[in-house]
């Protein structure tokens, strides 16, 4: 009987460890909390990635409606949905402003030689 | 006293004298500039397409493709741009709520398609048709029309279909025409959008090739035959509408009709067609 009690605090012993340390890594790696924090961000990010690609004449059709659509699904709590389309945004706002930087410097190589 | 005097004024007149001589040469410049441009332009697509005769490139994808060509001399028997022509004359016609009409702002009965575009030194802009009957409206006390097709489409239809003929002759004469033409000529041969397509990439690299269910135009010529009426639209359009559907088409945020980029492509892209004739309004699939 004292054997059977003393095993059943164990268990509970060891139950309790592990919920704590899987506390504490989430803690530290930040799973919990910034996840809404890294898709606003990210949000953030591929609009200025936009406008910038858009001051030199190089944004890309669908940049800012991935963007509008990000947003709609953040504020309705579909957190992947959101971070996979501000990504999207994010990666398109970047290839558009390198190929802006690079096309400005390299547009004549594409002209006809005589 | 006197001979330094004199030396002075000769030296300042041999300044004066080199500073206008330097500033001929950056006119010459210009002109010779844009000359190799052309050359160079109608050279690629006469080795392209030796059976083609240049004055044809006015018809567009029809001047390279016999089977299209065979078709669209059957619908322009009876052209379906025609209705848009006489709805053109009508609103080109009609006076304004002051009285006046177009006749009094565009010369010669509008018969001024080829006069567009042009650089304007005074606006420091290049000036197209589109804007210039905008313009005239303004300057009577109307509304501007929108751009890309409806009213303003027809009377351009209309003023196009009047100046049948008349050559293709635009001049790039001074400074600020020629930046605004370089600015023309960079966005025509810089890649854009998710393709990471030019303008040049379709209608000069590949033309005569086929994308989807078209074959595509050579660029010489591109300008001549607008506004079009498309089977697509399923109505008249202008230039600047077709300029943002091939922007969009290869992922690209199209600019709006009338935007400094568009009226600087289409500048380029008409200097390109010099020598050609006006020939709009034309139809389209
Ligand atoms: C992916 C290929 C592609 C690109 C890039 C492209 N276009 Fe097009 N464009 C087409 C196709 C297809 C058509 C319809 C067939 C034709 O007439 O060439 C067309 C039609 C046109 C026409 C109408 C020709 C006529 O005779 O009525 C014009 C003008 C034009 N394009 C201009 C441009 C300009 C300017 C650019 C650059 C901003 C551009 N296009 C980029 C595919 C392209």
């Amino acid at each position: 009987m004292d054997q059977l009690h003393e095993n059943k605090e164990k268990t509970m012993i060891s139950r309790i460890l592990f919920v704590a340390a899987l506390i504490a890594v989430m803690l530290s790696t930040g799973e919990l909390s910034a996840e809404v924090i890294t898709t606003k961000v990210l949000i953030e990010q591929a609009d200025a990635a936009r406008k910038e690609a858009a001051s030199i004449g190089y944004e890309w059709r669908d940049t800012a409606s991935l963007i509008t659509k990000a947003k709609e699904a953040l504020a309705n709590g579909q957190e992947e949905d959101a971070q996979k389309l501000a990504r999207k945004a994010l990666i398109e706002g970047q290839q558009a402003l390198e190929q802006g930087r690079l096309m400005s410097k390299q547009w004549e190589i594409y002209i006809p030689k005589s | 006293m006197k001979q330094t005097l004199f030396k002075r004024s000769l030296a300042l007149l041999l300044v004066l004298v080199a500073m206008m001589a330097a500033r001929q040469v950056v006119a010459a410049d210009f002109q010779a500039n844009v000359q190799t441009d052309i050359k160079v332009f109608r050279d690629f697509f006469a080795a392209r397409f030796p059976e083609v005769k240049f004055a044809d490139y006015a018809n567009g994808v029809y001047a390279i493709d016999a089977d299209a060509c065979q078709q669209w001399k059957e619908i322009e028997e009876f052209p379906p741009y025609s209705i848009a022509v006489e709805d053109g004359k009508v609103l080109f016609e009609k006076p304004f709520a002051n009285g006046k009409t177009y006749t009094a702002y565009f010369q010669n009965g509008g018969v001024v398609r080829q006069n567009y575009p042009y650089y304007d030194e005074k606006k420091g802009t290049v000036v197209t048709l589109e804007m210039a009957i905008n313009e005239c409206r303004v300057a009577n006390g109307e509304k501007p029309l929108e751009y890309k097709g409806g009213d303003i489409a027809k009377i351009s239809a209309y003023m196009a279909f009047i100046s049948r003929g008349k050559p293709v002759d635009v001049k790039v004469e001074s400074e600020g025409a020629y930046k605004a033409y370089m600015k023309g000529k960079e966005f025509f041969y810089a890649k854009r959008g998710q393709l990471n397509m030019s303008c040049a990439g379709c209608h000069v690299k590949y033309a005569g090739g086929w994308v989807r269910s078209e074959i595509l135009s050579p660029a010489l010529g591109h300008t001549t035959h607008f506004p079009v009426f498309r089977s697509k639209w399923g109505e008249i359009g202008t230039l600047h509408k077709r300029y943002g559907g091939c922007s969009d088409n290869i992922g690209a945020k199209s600019f709006a009709a009338q935007s400094e980029e568009y009226r600087n492509l289409e500048f380029f892209e008409t200097v390109m067609s010099n020598g050609l004739s006006f020939n709009g309004p034309a139809s389209r699939k």
